[in-house]
């Protein structure tokens, strides 16, 4: 069953120009010159009960525009979307009871209070009976691990507890969907970790769609069935994640430090990316690594050495290529 | 449902105000120094006074009550409405979005947003300001003072009003929240003596364009003995709570399409 | 010095993005200018004999109130917000390290705003002022010694700024004991009121104040209410004082840099 379709969504934005000169704002008050763009530029896709998909692109490619519009904070400018059979913007406080938002970087967590008091806060918003309160958030203080610092005020918990915090309002009200925006961002691993299986276990048991947005390679290989790349304003990929990650990002680097490598005498591999002294060499598969470590030795003086995941913006690259921009 | 509502914000509030509660030294110094501050204006009323004891027919203590009225609603408007000078910050860092995305309308939200606790020195000294006076104001009775009640909330609602109306421009220009500095300078400063002092056109434009004078300067009228001298009409010591019914309703319609314009939605 | 002088510069750079706000702060003065002087128009056209009574007339009056709203413009702005956020990031141990005086600094800040001030907010309000309201200016000796006295006025303001943005390391609360400071400079200066009104003994102790060298001797020599002998006694007073609460500055200043070495940082 989809639970959402997109079609041909488009929303415009209209910037104005910006005047030069001094008082910039009284003149930017007085100017008529609009110049109009779409940010989202006839999108269209569907998105099936129980999916976790990643939409992902560069900065300013439309993610956080389409993902307004499917939350129903903007309308679209022309195209038409329904979730769950409804059009958001038409029914807003309804769809809000369908939906549940995570903004990574903003909390809606009331910040010197114990975690405990947004709960019950947000149970008050949501008009949750007693019963389903209690027992949503006695499962989601189970499953999310938040016992020990439930009584802790928000502003001393740590990146992940917040984040554990965030999500479990986000979820309480019961949502059919969940919009993640960056939900690892700046979470090491151990914290990002449990979020991955955290979302991995609530989408299995309760069927939660899931939406998010991410940076993060790692989020996606792990929880996502499905890539919507956009950019743009315009969906450039639309697949599986396998499909992704095998034809663009199967690939990992090897990654060496050596100050004193010269490029005109180089006869090595060739170098992928250099940042400093970081010579960055391709591994399409991990049973190069060894022979690629020896070959390297042999010719570099190697001050340090570490395998890196390939970032989002290199699969991007390498998605570029592929479309043939 | 309106039983729910006021449950609600009350709920939202009470954490709001627990919030601040965190850092109790800062709370008092806070509210003590604003305090002080509304109590710097009655004195400076009082000083003068002392030298000039008649201004254009008011005395010392209609003079004070003229200014405490305005602190009484300037400070219900700081402690519960002050949200509406930062909404320009609350749609650029993203947290106005989450007012769409609850089942609530967006103005209640809004409302229930904030609570600032300076607001109370400020309603403190005001009403400290209005007992001082009214103590020297003959005729009062529980009627009178049920009037008072309802001329402090249509002030604090007029300025709700001029401040929410300045602050929903953001939703077209997405900047321009620091206009308000001049609203703020206006109501603070054309609270304080009669209207008559000012020039022609400055009586004009804080009672029909800036209707700022309703908010002290023609409620106060109504509970002196001597009732004269109202300019323009007499009706006018009469008409603050229609005033501020008119404002807000006109208000919620700037409000409404500000946030179509806001979602895109056409206005 | 080179460094402090490049920090003046600098500062008066940055400041000079916010042409805007310039622009409605003008305004704001403006609204002010025309409050003050109707309202002072009122109290005088109601009070009988005060130009006699207090030595000033309506028109001096006038001038005053207006010409303390164009004064209140290059008065330096507290730093006991930006002193405090590094009292909590804790950056202030940084600052007091660096190889310069922590109160040079922050003098050498305050020293590009007011030049700025001075060229974007004080002149286009006094060009706007004279221009519709025409008003009695010093000459000769009576505008220069005015021109010190600013001078030495702004210097009291940094320093009483100064002492109480120190108080903010000490608390961990800033912005109230700000409030309070601004509330007794506006009231005991004679910023909102000059001191000749108030009750006799209040504007004893008041003239023996710091507060009253910020605004009431500057603007009482630009009207011409001290002329002669008490010009050159109202400037030492004025001196004095700064020179006072420098000292006191720089025990407290001495104090705390003692007391964070202790702690550690």
């Amino acid at each position: 069953m989809d639970i959402i379709v997109a079609d041909n969504l488009v929303r415009q934005f209209y910037t104005k120009e910006k005047p030069e000169g001094s008082f910039q704002l009284l003149k930017a008050l007085f100017s008529f010159k609009k110049q109009s763009k779409n940010v989202v530029d006839h999108v269209s896709f569907t998105v099936r009960k129980g999916d976790i998909v990643g939409y992902i692109g560069p900065n300013g490619a439309g993610k956080s525009t389409t993902i307004k519009m499917l939350a129903g904070v903007l309308v679209p400018t022309s195209g038409t979307v329904h979730v769950n059979g409804i059009e958001p913007h038409m029914n807003r406080k309804r769809h809000a009871g369908q939906i549940g938002v995570v903004f990574g970087q903003r909390t809606q967590l009331w910040w010197d209070l114990p975690l405990i008091e947004s709960f019950k806060l947000l149970g008050k918003i949501y008009d949750l009976p007693k019963e389903r309160f209690k027992h949503n958030l006695d499962m989601f203080t189970d499953i999310l691990d938040m016992s020990s610092f439930l009584s802790t005020p928000v502003r001393q918990l740590s990146l992940g507890q917040r984040m554990r915090g965030d999500i479990a309002a986000a979820l309480l009200h019961e949502p059919e969907i969940l919009f993640l925006d960056e939900p690892t961002i700046g979470l090491d691993i151990m914290a990002k970790e449990k979020i991955q299986s955290f979302l991995q276990e609530i989408n299995k048991e309760k069927e939660i769609t899931i939406i998010l947005t991410t940076h993060n390679m790692d989020d996606i290989e792990k929880l996502c069935h499905r890539v919507i790349f956009i950019d743009k304003g315009q969906i450039l990929f639309d697949g599986s994640t396998e499909i992704m990650t095998a034809e663009f990002g199967g690939f990992r680097y090897l990654v060496v430090d050596a100050p004193n490598w010269e490029e005109a005498a180089w006869n090595g591999p060739p170098v992928e990316r250099r940042e400093d002294s970081q010579l960055f060499f391709r591994i399409e598969d991990d049973k190069q690594v060894a022979s690629m470590i020896k070959q390297l030795s042999d010719l570099l003086d190697i001050h340090n050495l570490t395998v890196q995941e390939p970032k989002i913006e290199d699969v991007i690259k390498q998605l570029y290529q592929r479309i043939g921009h | 449902m309106i039983g729910r509502h006021i449950k609600l914000y009350l709920a939202m509030q009470s954490a709001n105000l627990r919030s601040h509660m965190a850092y109790p030294l800062n709370f008092a110094i806070g509210v003590l120094s604003i305090t002080f501050l509304g109590l710097s204006f009655i004195l400076v009323s009082w000083v003068i006074t002392q030298k000039v004891p008649v201004i254009d027919g008011w005395s010392t203590y209609e003079l004070i009550f003229m200014t405490s009225l305005w602190r009484t609603t300037h400070g219900i408007f700081i402690a519960f409405f002050v949200q509406s000078w930062f909404l320009e910050s609350l749609i650029r860092n993203g947290e106005f979005d989450r007012f769409l995305v609850r089942p609530l309308n967006p103005m209640f939200s809004f409302a229930a947003h904030n609570i600032q606790i300076y607001g109370f020195g400020d309603m403190l000294a005001g009403l400290i300001g209005l007992v001082a006076a009214m103590v020297h104001i003959p005729d009062w009775t529980l009627g009178k003072i049920a009037i008072l009640l309802v001329i402090v909330i249509s002030g604090a609602a007029i300025e709700w009003s001029l401040q929410m109306m300045i602050g929903c421009m953001v939703f077209w220009t997405l900047q321009g929240g620091a206009m308000r500095h001049i609203l703020d300078q206006l109501l603070a400063q054309f609270t304080r003596f009669p209207l008559s002092v000012y020039n022609g056109v400055l009586q004009v434009l804080l009672t029909f364009i800036l209707p700022v004078a309703f908010i002290s300067y023609y409620p106060s009228y109504f509970f002196f003995g001597d009732r004269s001298g109202v300019p323009f009409s007499p009706v006018l010591m009469y008409l603050t709570p229609l005033v501020a019914l008119l404002l807000v309703s006109v208000t919620y319609f700037v409000w409404t399409k500000g946030l179509n314009a806001y979602k895109g939605a056409g206005s | 010095m080179g460094k402090y002088a490049a920090y003046t510069i600098t500062t008066l750079k940055n400041t000079q993005v916010y042409k805007f706000d310039l622009l409605l702060r003008i305004m704001n003065s403006f609204i002010l200018v025309i409050a003050f002087r109707e309202i002072w128009k009122a109290i005088y056209a109601n009070g009988q004999g005060l130009a006699l009574s207090t030595g000033v007339t309506s028109q001096g009056m006038q001038t005053y109130a207006m010409l303390s709203v164009i004064l209140f413009a290059i008065m330096p702005p507290s730093i006991s917000y930006e002193i405090s956020d590094k009292v909590r990031d804790g950056s202030i141990v940084f600052d007091m390290q660096k190889p310069w005086d922590f109160e040079w600094m922050h003098f050498s800040k305050a020293a590009g705003v007011f030049v700025f001030n001075v060229v974007y907010a004080v002149i286009p309000q006094l060009i706007a002022v004279l221009l519709f309201f025409p008003i009695d200016y010093p000459a000769g000796m009576q505008a220069a010694a005015f021109a010190v006295s600013v001078l030495l006025a702004f210097l009291l303001s940094f320093l009483i700024n100064f002492i109480v943005g120190m108080l903010a390391i000490l608390f961990t609360e800033t912005w109230g004991i700000d409030m309070f400071k601004s509330v007794i400079i506006d009231i005991c200066s004679g910023a909102m009121i000059p001191l000749w009104f108030f009750p006799d003994a209040v504007s004893r102790v008041l003239l023996w104040l710091p507060f009253q060298g910020i605004f009431n001797i500057p603007l009482s020599l630009f009207i011409g209410k001290i002329t002669g002998a008490a010009v050159w006694e109202q400037l030492a007073f004025q001196a004095v004082w700064c020179l006072l609460l420098l000292l006191l500055s720089r025990m407290i200043l001495a104090w705390i840099e003692r007391k964070l070495v202790i702690s550690g940082g």
